[in-house]
């Protein structure tokens, strides 16, 4: 171990750039959110708004205040409802694919194909298959006589339909997660169990589950963690819409500050969010990259 | 039959369920990229067609994709290169040395990535603004080399903690100087996680979008805000739409090939060993 400070030269220009491009402007956001700030009327903030804007955040919207507490939990079903999607069939195709004997590598880039796809580029494959006069979905139900729906464009069906395109594209990242647990695992163990006459169910809930343990959670929380910042998806799909009905708490966000040019409410409405997951997170990293 | 055969069967039926779900949308991402607008907009999908290359070209040159290939590429290797400069050193010095608070510096360091971009994103807007670097090389290439750097600290902390710290050691003993160890031990023995890590900045930068769509707007605009404009206009013409989409596919397929020993590591950047 060498000794003395070296380490600073190492160090210093990260941080410094960090401190610049991270701390400082976390610093400005906490400013800008008490300020009132409408880009239309000027580039610098106009005036100090003391509180105002985050109250406006849970004032509810019929008294002129914010869908911020409604974003917000429309984006945890999001997160919700695509992670444990995502979970369950990537782990469900290492579990099916591990087993395969001939093609298995093969058949693992073919699998991996949708991260390959930028989020935008997923979106819009999806959307095209969701169109209601053209895309591949209807005609499917249509040559079946079955009825058709619009997608994108039904409030009720939004939501989940922009989940199914964030699922697609991945559920390859848990199943390459798992797959590599599962390869790495001892072979000499399941062996012994093969011995003394373990079942297949036997196998998994004492041998591979309590192995998949620590791995499932560094996938969750990056599953979590991104999905929470669901925005390209959104933007090509529907626009937060039909309605509110997609409006992921980024897209919100995004449209307080460039369509209606008002940074102060933005600043108050990230901040908020930046709070929050900070401390959901911290702990959740803690435990899954414990050194 | 003999549940051998059963379990056999089930298997490729559901292995085949798999690959029509993963496969599917590509396939059609592709052909769609063949058609002619007219065969796109057709209420029965066409399968049985002439492919045109025709679309590529149109893409390309017509609607100038070619320049924000240029303006993506400028970004990808500036940001790739700034944030590989500044995060494999200090990725050195916390594998390597031990001081006061280096966990929380790391953590830090790992959470400006795992937080929201929408919320750091605001405050830079309006930072550039006032620094000029909006709509700029110089911009862009910033806001990336922060969204990256944090990659690359964790990922070449976990590559260089790798290495057998007798090798630097004995380099150390022999007179060498700490950056001489640096520069001529470790440098050398991580070049292969150097690379992977390299190609992921590549990827992610390739692929972002919200940074470019807030910061971007007549000179510097990156591909992915281009193919979202696309779908913006009145008419929507899918066969472009897709032909842009496979331009920017490939090169992120080929890299993945590439890495593919490496990938579990680098996404889940360093916490799974692949």
């Amino acid at each position: 171990m060498p000794q003395g400070r070296p380490y600073l030269f190492f160090l210093l220009p990260c941080l410094v750039f960090l401190v610049g491009l991270a701390a400082f402007p976390t610093a400005f956001l906490f400013y800008m959110s008490f300020t009132d700030y409408l880009l239309t009327r000027g580039p610098y903030p106009q005036g100090f708004a003391g509180l105002a804007n985050y109250l406006w955040l849970f004032t509810s919207p019929s008294e002129g205040g914010s869908y911020w507490v409604y974003s917000f939990t429309l984006t945890a079903e999001y997160v919700v409802g695509t992670v444990a999607a995502e979970y369950l069939l990537g782990l469900g195709f290492a579990l099916l694919l591990r087993s395969q004997i001939r093609g298995k590598n093969v058949l693992r880039v073919l699998v991996t194909i949708p991260i390959v796809a930028a989020p935008v580029v997923a979106g819009l494959s999806w959307r095209y298959m969701y169109d209601s006069s053209i895309g591949i979905i209807n005609w499917t139900l249509r040559s079946l006589n079955l009825p058709t729906r619009a997608w994108l464009g039904d409030p009720a069906l939004a939501l989940p339909s922009v989940m199914i395109a964030s699922v697609w594209e991945w559920t390859p990242f848990v199943f390459l997660v798992m797959l590599a647990g599962l390869e790495s695992m001892p072979k000499d163990l399941y062996e012994a169990a093969d011995i003394d006459g373990c079942s297949a169910w036997q196998k998994f809930r004492y041998l591979t589950s309590p192995l998949l343990f620590q791995l499932s959670v560094i996938t969750l929380l990056f599953r979590i963690m991104e999905e929470f910042k669901t925005f390209d998806i959104i933007a090509v799909t529907t626009l937060g819409g039909p309605g509110l009905s997609t409006t992921t708490i980024s897209w919100y966000i995004y449209s307080i500050a460039f369509s209606r040019f008002d940074m102060g409410k933005a600043a108050a409405a990230g901040l908020l969010l930046l709070a929050i997951l900070t401390i959901a997170i911290t702990p959740l990293t803690r435990r899954a990259f414990k050194r | 039959m003999r549940p051998r055969t059963w379990r056999t069967l089930t298997r490729i039926i559901f292995t085949v369920i798999v690959l029509f779900w993963t496969l599917f949308p590509v396939y059609l991402i592709v052909i769609t990229a063949l058609k002619t607008y007219a065969e796109t907009m057709s209420e029965t999908p066409v399968f049985i067609f002439t492919p045109t290359m025709e679309n590529f070209y149109h893409v390309l040159f017509e609607r100038e994709l070619v320049q924000n290939i240029l303006n993506s590429a400028i970004a990808v290797v500036g940001s790739t290169l700034c944030s590989l400069g500044l995060g494999v050193s200090a990725a050195y010095a916390l594998a390597r040395y031990k001081f006061r608070g280096k966990e929380n510096i790391s953590n830090w360091i790992l959470s400006l990535r795992l937080l929201p971009p929408i919320s750091i994103i605001l405050p830079i807007f309006v930072l550039f603004n006032f620094a000029g670097l909006l709509d700029t090389y110089a911009g862009l290439i910033i806001i990336y080399t922060l969204f990256n750097v944090p990659l690359v600290v964790w990922l070449m902390r976990s590559f260089i903690e790798d290495i057998p710290r007798e090798i630097e050691e004995s380099a150390s003993v022999d007179g060498c100087s700490p950056f001489g160890v640096f520069f001529r031990i470790t440098l050398p023995l991580v070049a292969q996680g150097l690379v992977a890590t390299a190609v992921l900045c590549t990827i992610f930068t390739w692929n972002e979008f919200l940074f470019a769509v807030v910061i971007t707007s007549r000179n510097t605009v990156t591909v992915p805000p281009t193919l979202w404009n696309l779908v913006g206009q009145k008419r929507i013409y899918w066969n472009e739409i897709m032909a842009g989409s496979v331009i920017v596919m490939i090169p992120v397929l080929i890299f993945l090939i590439l890495v593919q020993k490496k990938l579990v590591t680098g996404l889940t950047w360093g916490a799974v060993k692949g």
